[in-house]
């Protein structure tokens, strides 16, 4: 980068559309903003990060980002600056309700986690915002639906909780998981945790004796993962000696 | 033959003596191979073929000021 891209006058051109920050880890304390990469969470060399004004990463993290020709610097820039016209609409004209909800979205999927949730379904509402993000919401919001009672089921798993513990936190995942698919909600299949959602939603449709939904979990996991998946057969067999309901 | 050998306790006290001795000056020597990689990262002819902002809090003001965002490169000087 710094013998190439760095140097070239498209580089040196396009610093019009951005301030440019330089931070050099140099293991002298002295030296300025030695303590980014830490407060970033970075681990490699080089980065490059896209930030807002507040020092918000808005791009450049997950997926990582090089600005090594025209094409990846414009591929950065393009991502961020409806984020940049959507503040400047809104600090010219507060009362712009659909910019701001706009913008409520796209800063709100960028930290889903700290989001305030009330705040995103209010956005949702507003007219004329682009479906698109609306979409990309509630694929979000369905994650952090299931993650509230997965993730604690996860990490005492993973720390070795005791027996009973574990056990309680598994039923509280597998009724998470199975009224998701019962009210029509799932987790995306790009999603890391797509596998363990669709076998806690069967677990929890077979404990709640609810065939429908079982019969729709192990269809959509068989779909997904196939016929000779490690789990399919044993599910097949449950799913089985269920009673057929009478509607 | 039997051999004497010093108590382990006088290996660990010549092992202090001797970092004592010559722990500060090795520190130094390399605080100033740093700060030498450092000067010569800063020479480089990317940092001065554009007007990078060594701040943070500095590059963010600018930001607010233009509407513009941050690109931020992060990159060393103690390792090539």
């Amino acid at each position: 980068m710094e013998g190439g891209p760095l140097l070239t006058d498209w580089w040196k051109k396009s610093t019009k559309r951005f301030v440019p920050y330089l931070n050099i880890s140099a293991r002298l304390p002295e030296k300025p903003d030695q303590q980014m990469m830490t407060q970033f969470g970075l681990r490699g060399f080089p980065t490059f990060l896209i930030l807002d004004s507040e020092g918000q990463i808005l791009f450049g993290k997950e997926p990582y980002w090089r600005p090594d020709s025209p094409e990846n610097l414009e591929a950065g820039l393009a991502e961020v600056e409806t984020i940049f016209r959507l503040k400047k609409r809104v600090s010219e004209n507060p009362e712009d309700k659909l910019s701001k909800a706009h913008l409520t979205l796209i800063l709100g999927l960028l930290n889903p986690d700290q989001c305030s949730v009330a705040e995103m379904e209010a956005a949702c509402k507003v007219e004329g915002v682009p479906a698109e993000v609306v979409g990309r919401w509630l694929r979000e919001r369905s994650r952090i639906r299931f993650l509230e009672a997965f993730g604690p089921y996860r990490n005492a798993f993973s720390t070795g909780a005791e027996k009973e513990e574990l056990a309680r936190l598994r039923k509280a995942a597998m009724e998470r998981a199975f009224t998701m698919v019962r009210d029509g909600d799932s987790i995306g299949e790009d999603d890391p945790d797509f596998r363990a959602f669709w076998v806690l939603a069967f677990d929890g449709a077979m404990e709640a004796k609810d065939r429908r939904v079982a019969t729709r979990c192990l269809k959509t996991y068989t779909d997904v993962f196939g016929v000779a998946d490690r789990f399919v057969k044993g599910m097949k067999e449950r799913l089985a000696e269920l009673p057929v309901q009478v509607e | 033959m039997i051999t004497h050998h010093p108590p382990r306790a006088v290996h660990v006290l010549i092992a202090f003596i001797l970092l004592w001795l010559g722990g500060p000056q090795t520190a130094t020597a390399l605080d100033e191979t740093l700060e030498q990689n450092y000067t010569e990262k800063l020479k480089k002819p990317f940092v001065s073929a554009i007007s990078w902002e060594s701040s943070l809090e500095k590059a963010k003001q600018q930001s607010a000021e233009k509407n513009l965002p941050i690109i931020a490169y992060f990159t060393r000087s103690y390792a090539p």
